[in-house]
């Protein structure tokens, strides 16, 4: 059985079929559902803390009464002792700022439920944890299981029958309908081993999320749930979209050897990555990360990114819920604090923050004074008041966002790009407010700062036939190949008619693509490429042989999109480009990406290859 | 806003792990809104002197410089006692931490000695 790929990886398990059907296919982000989300979570702290405080007290009890009989307990002396501390240090992570922000910012930034958003920091706080260098410090940092634990237990109070329900889906591949986001929030709690969908598009929130968790999924495979049952063998290969049910044990044994090769290979990817990238014929590629929120120095450095190329601030403003305007105010300091620490973290590196980018598919700020709410998302469609559109209607969150912005450029690689760019105008305007509000920061504090890069977002066809325009204007561009392929064809991601001709594959963006890099021959700005086509392992010769190079990637794409650089001439990549460009087909073009692709690089992960046939 | 500095070095065997992290967090928290800063300068990464797991993450071990940095109202004075911190080893409960082991063996025996009488 076919389906599409949502994300890669191949596993060979049992199938669970779970009959609950998504209300909503698609749903959008909610904010009254995150600020409940929000509320939940304090409630669930608070809880936590009452308990660690009663834990204390009984184990300070404890120790007055081991001291007055100081024979009884002898075997528990020593965690007695340390408990009230232990327990204190207990309360000061769960009320700790850091860590709260980062869930703060998962509830409202990333609309995760309060439990996924527990689980997401946690585990953000171990990669942190896993990465240090000093040995004696990694194990005697906290116990953050346990606090993980307490909070996690407080939060499912009220949630528990719920989670009962799923937990039988632990270690299966999950058959459903049409998952929902939080369909597959709660498949990754519970540990699926893979998901296959009849329903759902490869741009949908759903597969988004599956992405980012990194569960091998397939949409698309239609007759799945009336043709499987559970405990069924299944093998779900989620290169190529391949559902395989009862297999015989010869394509059981052929998978495993696959799996068992690709493992391998990922391991050699991870430790390859840190290297930078050049092609066999030395053309330097430059390879950014995209970020959601504040990035971490060590998760940083072990990406094997070189500067961050696209860090989306929405995340930021979704925090701001209060009916205040001057709610904000009080933001400035944070926000500079975020900017700031990120900037550093990322040195030397370029730390690119594109401004709020809210309207047509993105929610609006809470609070904003022109009282856009979720109803306009949906009445204004994609070519509303968006991105740089809407911050100069509203300019208080500009103004906010590029003073915090200047006055966090203490390391000096501070860029910031303007979204929804369609006339040189509007960056002449939003840098002439940053300029004015540089002027208002007090000499003494501006000495320390260097003032930021400016750039424009390349993602309508007006910003494609203008680049030279905007070029001078800008120290440097970015494509954003999703809205790209959304104006170019005039297909909205989120209306299930349309969706199917969605394809950034199209001729038609190719060829703009092309253009665009044949301008940039002319100027002297560095164009990178951001969104989905820079991750997708099958672009990325066509992307070199069309003139890129920089791409912002997700940081999970990055070790391979590396490799595959490392695997590829330049030159011969420029020929094979000028060949698809003739082509009028998206689907032949697509085809031949994905033949040339398997031919070179097949083996990288998708392909156990020859040696493995042969054995 | 004034700033004061000053360069420490971390001197308990086990570094800047969970014990001495929460006596600078509680010696921050007491000074508020004053604010402290520590850098890290053999790891170069920077932590929040209210927020533990920032200065966790620090991942400063044993003989780390670190640079302290407060700033706000009462600057001097929390620099001086954080500072005092790291000198006196964090009022060292650690050295009779570091023998733990060697402390459950003393009282066992202790205990055994008692129950023989």
């Amino acid at each position: 059985m076919q389906g599409h790929p949502i994300t890669n990886g191949l596993v060979i398990g049992r199938i669970a079929k779970t009959t609950r059907q998504a209300s909503h296919p698609h749903t959008p982000l909610i904010i009254h559902a995150s600020d409940s989300e929000w509320q939940k979570y304090n409630e669930a702290q608070k809880k936590a803390l009452q308990q660690i405080e009663e834990l204390r007290r009984d184990a300070i009890e404890i120790q007055k009464n081991k001291r007055q009989s100081a024979n009884q307990h002898a075997k528990d002396d020593s965690s007695a002792d340390a408990m009230p501390e232990v327990m204190s240090s207990y309360s000061l992570l769960l009320t700790d700022e850091v860590l709260t922000d980062r869930i703060r910012g998962l509830v409202f930034g990333q609309s995760l439920d309060a439990t996924s958003a527990v689980l997401q920091a946690f585990r953000d706080v171990r990669a942190v944890v896993e990465a240090m260098e000093d040995q004696h410090i990694r194990e005697k940092v906290l116990d953050l299981d346990a606090c993980e634990e307490i909070l996690l237990s407080s939060l499912s109070d009220a949630e528990s029958i719920q989670s009962h329900h799923w937990a039988h889906l632990k270690g299966r591949v999950v058959v459903v309908q049409h998952p929902s986001p939080n369909d597959i929030i709660r498949f990754h709690q519970v540990g699926v081993a893979g998901i296959i969908a009849e329903a759902g598009s490869h741009l949908s929130h759903a597969a988004i999320l599956a992405r980012s968790f990194n569960i091998p999924t397939v949409f698309g495979a239609a007759g799945i749930v009336r043709t499987s049952s559970n405990g069924q063998m299944v093998i779900l290969d989620a290169h190529d979209g391949k559902v395989t049910v009862n297999p015989s044990r010869s394509e059981q044994r052929k998978a495993e050897a696959r799996r068992a090769v690709e493992l391998m290979m990922q391991q050699k990817l991870k430790s390859s990555a840190q290297s930078i990238a050049r092609t066999i014929d030395g053309q330097r590629v430059i390879i950014f990360a995209n970020a959601n929120g504040p990035v971490d120095s060590r998760m940083f450095k072990s990406s094997g990114a070189e500067g961050i190329g696209l860090l989306r601030t929405e995340f930021l403003h979704l925090n701001e819920h209060s009916s205040e305007p001057s709610a904000f105010i009080g933001a400035e300091e944070q926000l500079k604090v975020f900017f700031q620490l990120t900037a550093e973290n990322v040195s030397p590196g370029w730390a690119t923050f594109r401004l709020l980018d809210c309207g047509g598919d993105k929610p609006y700020p809470p609070d904003n004074a022109l009282g856009m709410n979720e109803k306009q998302n949906v009445s204004e469609g994609v070519f509303g008041l968006r991105g740089i559109r809407f911050l100069l209607a509203e300019q208080k969150i500009l103004e906010l966002q590029l003073r915090s912005l200047l006055r966090a450029n203490i390391a000096g690689n501070v860029r910031i790009l303007v979204p929804y760019v369609t006339d040189v105008t509007e960056m002449r305007r939003v840098k002439a407010i940053a300029h004015s509000l540089w002027l208002d920061i007090p000499e003494d504090e501006r000495t320390a700062l260097h003032y930021p890069k400016f750039g424009a977002m390349i993602e309508t066809p007006a910003a494609v036939q203008m680049t030279d325009h905007l070029a001078s204007e800008c120290d440097f561009m970015s494509i954003g190949s999703n809205d790209l392929t959304q104006h170019y064809l005039c297909v909205e991601r989120d209306n299930s008619n349309t969706q199917n001709l969605y394809n950034a594959f199209h001729p038609a963006l190719l060829r703009c693509i092309h253009s665009i890099f044949e301008q940039q021959k002319f100027l002297d700005v560095g164009i990178s490429l951001c969104g989905e086509l820079a991750s997708d392992p099958i672009a990325t010769e066509l992307l070199i042989g069309l003139g890129c190079v920089q791409l912002s990637c997700r940081t999970s794409a990055i070790p391979l999109i590396k490799e595959i650089i490392r695997k590829t001439d330049a030159d011969e990549a420029r020929r094979f480009a000028e060949g698809l460009l003739r082509l009028g087909d998206a689907e032949e073009i697509q085809l031949r990406l994905k033949q040339r692709y398997d031919e070179l690089h097949g083996r990288l992960l998708t392909r156990s290859g020859s040696r493995n046939r042969a054995s | 806003m004034i700033e004061y500095k000053t360069r420490v070095r971390v001197m308990n065997p086990m570094g800047l792990h969970a014990r001495p992290g929460v006596s600078i967090v509680r010696c921050a928290q007491a000074h508020r809104p004053t604010e402290l800063e520590l850098r890290c300068l053999s790891t170069n990464s920077k932590a929040l002197g209210h927020s533990l797991l920032s200065i966790l993450s620090l991942g400063a071990g044993r003989d780390s410089e670190i640079e302290l940095i407060t700033r706000g109202p009462r600057a001097d004075e929390l620099l001086k006692a954080v500072k005092h911190l790291f000198e006196t080893g964090f009022a060292s409960t650690e050295g009779a931490n570091e023998n733990d082991n060697e402390e459950i063996v003393a009282r066992t025996s202790h205990y055994q000695r008692a129950g023989d009488r």
